[in-house]
């Protein structure tokens, strides 16, 4: 007997319906912007100097253009997998399970990050509380760092074991509280400036917005990876569309109004910090090594007493984030286990919670390995990993977008529209993101690249980045040889979107195993085209 | 298949695993003793939209149901013969959300599930704990022992409002099945916490109406004994093959607050299966 799902909406997503401000608020969680701002201004100021509210323009180009491939797969194939599953649908094996693996090393590199600063700010605050300067300086000491970089771990991945969420109230007070601190941050900077006693007291000027006065295209390609970072996640508010209430035209003004909401913000923010420290290497300066956590330098000199509201701001936004950001490497070990692509235990879904329980561990471990290795060898660990994590970005999205093109092929013929968002925006912003990833590549073998941490004479960021890449080749063919049938097609078919309907209504567009599930049902009637 | 003549049908709890398996073992003996079918539901959570994850996450839901197909076949595959069952995969923003969905949608007379007894001394689980405050249908708590087939029924009578209720339904019940029926008296409890005499007299009324309907071979009258409920509960000898029925308001005086820890109480000391009636039935 084959049971049917019963219930009032039968999908994943769909407890609540989301008004326009909701919308809203979810997009802006999305982005995490108190923690993703305060590690990347200093690297992103450090390779683009002034231009960087340029680059945040600029960055956010292909991010957009992405998205629109992301909304279409996931509405074709709405899946656990993301990635791993679209690429390898479009394209085979192979291509689907690097994808799989890029995903999951930007994710582990983003929780070693995000704990990374979670930790900073937990021992700032501290020290702003008890008025014990010497208090923050325990997250320089490596062993004190690592342990309560491990607590953090631990906790966050027994948060997401338990299957526990977020709620509304919370995430509404986690975003508004952000967005005033940030805001006040910046009025505060500007203020300081304009009374003549900020160290950089740079004047606005127009050049800043002109992406095309950076230095090389080097520079260029680094700032962009770093801002594709920062917008990371925004995609989500496209596919929300099932969700939004009412009327059509909600989903679309959502997108709109979370755009310009982050963008604005960025765009204040940078120009803030840029007019109050300039971009010397010297004191607070956005050049210097100091500025791998641009907020824990700066919210005590520009806020003064209320800095610790900062500090509680970003420690909130990224301790939220680190529990969040379990889920999704652990969604895509469960789809890889699932489709045979990693071992059957990954596939395991803990009844009582139901979420993928031993994958959730897995990552909690190798990230946990992770930080610790990384701790030990970088003295800016990270701003290595941002670094990196923004390439890593780029690629699996690059993929990703090109994924979609491939996909969709063959179903254009008389709908522009519909070429515009499966073909041509995803494929001119997945070829984009493709060159960023391979100029900031070959650009990070030099020794002296990011922070200019090394190993044996070679950039660290080049092997975070490519070699973690070639790693996942080798645990590929480890794979192949171990599973051959994922690897020869017999779990998950190389397939295309049917000329007849972009959403794979005749059943060659949905994923062998997982998907005819709850989802499925619902997105056929309710996928507007 | 069609269902029982008497058209009851009461829905299990099931959730894949260890508190899933002991409601689906009392499933099995309650629809064998007392003629019912077996709804077996599965909730599966959604996620809430605002507990969106960063960075971007797939849509779980598909392979988190087909694992759950799984497990609700194999449940169906270990219930005995002989048991008419139907299994269901539903979705709802939170497991007891679902089970009370599936209740009035199907029509059940009682939901099983499973409250192990945890590391919280006082803790029927938080699915079972919602349930008992909202049911409004009998709650029926399978403990860690759970007898095979059912041959004694209990019902637990008190001085409180509901002692009525329940003893009717146990009275139903035990017309209905042929069962034995043991009246589990607490008089003696609350007269030491101060119950009035015409209180009791009308509970000694009420069981001796009882046992005119259901003739005194089939009823029997044990009194708890002791200063306390785990006292006055562990005072008697239970039939390890035995379900008890509790009324709701009888052991609740603010009924969102006492039931919980109540009916936790009465699991841990008593070596049956619980089966919690809510006030307002008939």
């Amino acid at each position: 007997m084959e049971p049917a799902v019963e219930g009032r909406s039968a999908k994943g997503l769909g407890t609540g319906r989301v008004g326009l401000l909701g919308a809203v608020v979810i997009g802006v969680s999305t982005i995490a912007p108190a923690y993703a701002l305060t590690g990347t201004l200093g690297p992103t100021a450090s390779a683009v100097g002034e231009q960087m509210p340029a680059i945040f323009l600029v960055g956010f180009v292909p991010m957009l253009l992405v998205a629109f491939g992301y909304r279409a797969l996931n509405s074709a194939m709405p899946d656990s997998g993301t990635t791993f599953t679209w690429s390898s649908r479009a394209f085979g094996p192979w291509i689907g399970w690097m994808g799989g693996w890029g995903l999951l090393a930007a994710t582990v590199l983003v929780l070693s990050n995000l704990a990374g600063i979670a930790v900073d700010f937990l021992y700032l605050m501290l020290a702003q509380v008890t008025g014990d300067e010497s208090v923050a300086d325990l997250a320089a000491n490596v062993p004190v760092n690592i342990a309560t970089c491990l607590v953090f771990m631990a906790l966050a991945c027994w948060v997401a074991y338990r299957g526990l969420e977020t709620t509304k109230a919370v995430q509404y007070v986690l975003v508004g509280f952000q967005l005033v601190v940030l805001v006040w941050f910046c009025v505060a900077a500007f203020a300081r400036v304009a009374a003549g006693d900020a160290p950089g007291g740079l004047a606005l000027s127009a050049g800043w917005f002109d992406p095309l006065a950076v230095d090389s295209f080097s520079a260029f390609a680094a700032g962009v990876s770093l801002s594709v970072f920062v917008y990371w996640g925004w995609d989500v508010v496209l596919t929300m569309n099932e969700e939004t209430q009412g009327s059509r035209t909600t989903p679309g003004r959502a997108a709109l109004a979370t755009i310009v909401v982050i963008v604005v913000l960025y765009l204040t923010v940078a120009v803030a910090v840029l007019s109050y420290t300039g971009t010397g290497e010297d004191g607070l300066g956005l050049g210097g090594g100091d500025q791998e956590n641009v907020f824990a330098v700066l919210a005590g000199p520009v806020m003064g007493p209320a800095a610790v509201l900062l500090s509680l701001s970003v420690l909130a936004s990224s301790a939220a984030s680190l529990q969040s950001t379990f889920l999704s490497p652990a969604r895509t070990m469960l789809a890889m286990g699932h489709y045979g692509a990693l071992p059957r235990e990954y596939a395991r879904v803990t009844p009582r919670f139901q979420s993928p329980g031993y994958a959730t561990v897995a990552a909690g471990v190798i990230a946990s390995v992770f930080y610790v290795v990384m701790r030990i060898l970088s003295e800016d660990v990270l701003w290595d990993t941002i670094t990196a994590l923004g390439m890593m970005v780029c690629f699996y999205y690059g993929v990703t977008a090109l994924a979609c093109v491939w996909y969709f092929r063959g179903t254009w013929k008389g709908r522009p529209r519909h070429f515009l968002s499966t073909g041509l925006a995803p494929g001119l912003g997945g070829v984009l993101l493709l060159v960023f990833f391979v100029q900031t590549s070959v650009d990070s073998t030099d020794p002296s690249y990011g922070s200019g941490s090394q190993v044996g004479g070679v950039g660290l960021v080049f092997l975070l980045g490519v070699g973690v890449l070639a790693l996942g080749g080798v645990v590929m063919a480890v794979q192949r040889v171990r599973r051959p049938a994922f690897f020869r097609g017999e779990t998950l078919a190389v397939g295309r979107s049917s000329t007849d309907g972009p959403e794979g209504a005749d059943g060659t567009g949905a994923p062998v195993g997982g998907a005819p599930g709850p989802r499925t049902e619902t997105t056929r009637e309710g996928v507007p085209e | 298949m069609n269902p029982p003549a008497a058209g009851r049908r009461y829905v299990v709890a099931h959730d894949g695993g260890e508190r899933g398996e002991q409601a689906l073992r009392l499933g099995a003996a309650l629809a064998t003793s007392l003629g019912a079918g077996l709804d077996v539901v599965l909730v599966l959570r959604s996620d809430d939209p605002f507990g969106q994850p960063y960075p971007p996450v797939g849509d779980v839901s598909g392979l988190v149901a087909e694992q759950a197909r799984g497990w609700l076949e194999e449940a169906l595959g270990r219930l005995p013969e002989g048991v008419e069952a139907r299994c269901h995969l539903r979705s709802a923003g939170s497991v007891p959300e679902g089970l009370l969905e599936a209740v009035e949608e199907l029509g059940a007379s009682a939901v099983v599930v499973g409250a192990p007894a945890g590391p919280n001394p006082f803790g029927v689980g938080p699915v079972a704990r919602t349930l008992l405050h909202s049911s409004p249908v009998p709650v029926v708590l399978a403990g860690d022992r759970v007898p095979r087939v059912l041959r004694h029924l209990y019902v637990a009578v008190g001085t409180r409002p509901g002692a009525q209720a329940v003893l009717a339904e146990a009275a139903e019940a035990a017309e209905r099945t042929g069962l034995p029926l043991h009246v589990v008296s607490l008089l003696e409890l609350d007269a030491r916490a101060g119950a009035d005499e015409a209180a009791r007299e009308r509970v000694e009324r009420l069981v001796d109406g009882t046992r005119e309907r259901l003739g005194s071979t089939r009823l029997s009258v044990e009194l708890g004994k002791g200063r306390t409920m785990a006292e006055a509960v562990a005072s008697i000898e239970w039939e390890p093959d035995g379900l008890l029925l509790v009324g709701s308001s009888r052991l609740a005086r603010g009924r969102q607050t006492f039931l919980g820890p109540t009916a936790a109480r009465m699991l841990r000391h008593v070596p049956v299966p619980v089966a919690v009636v809510p006030r307002g039935e008939r």
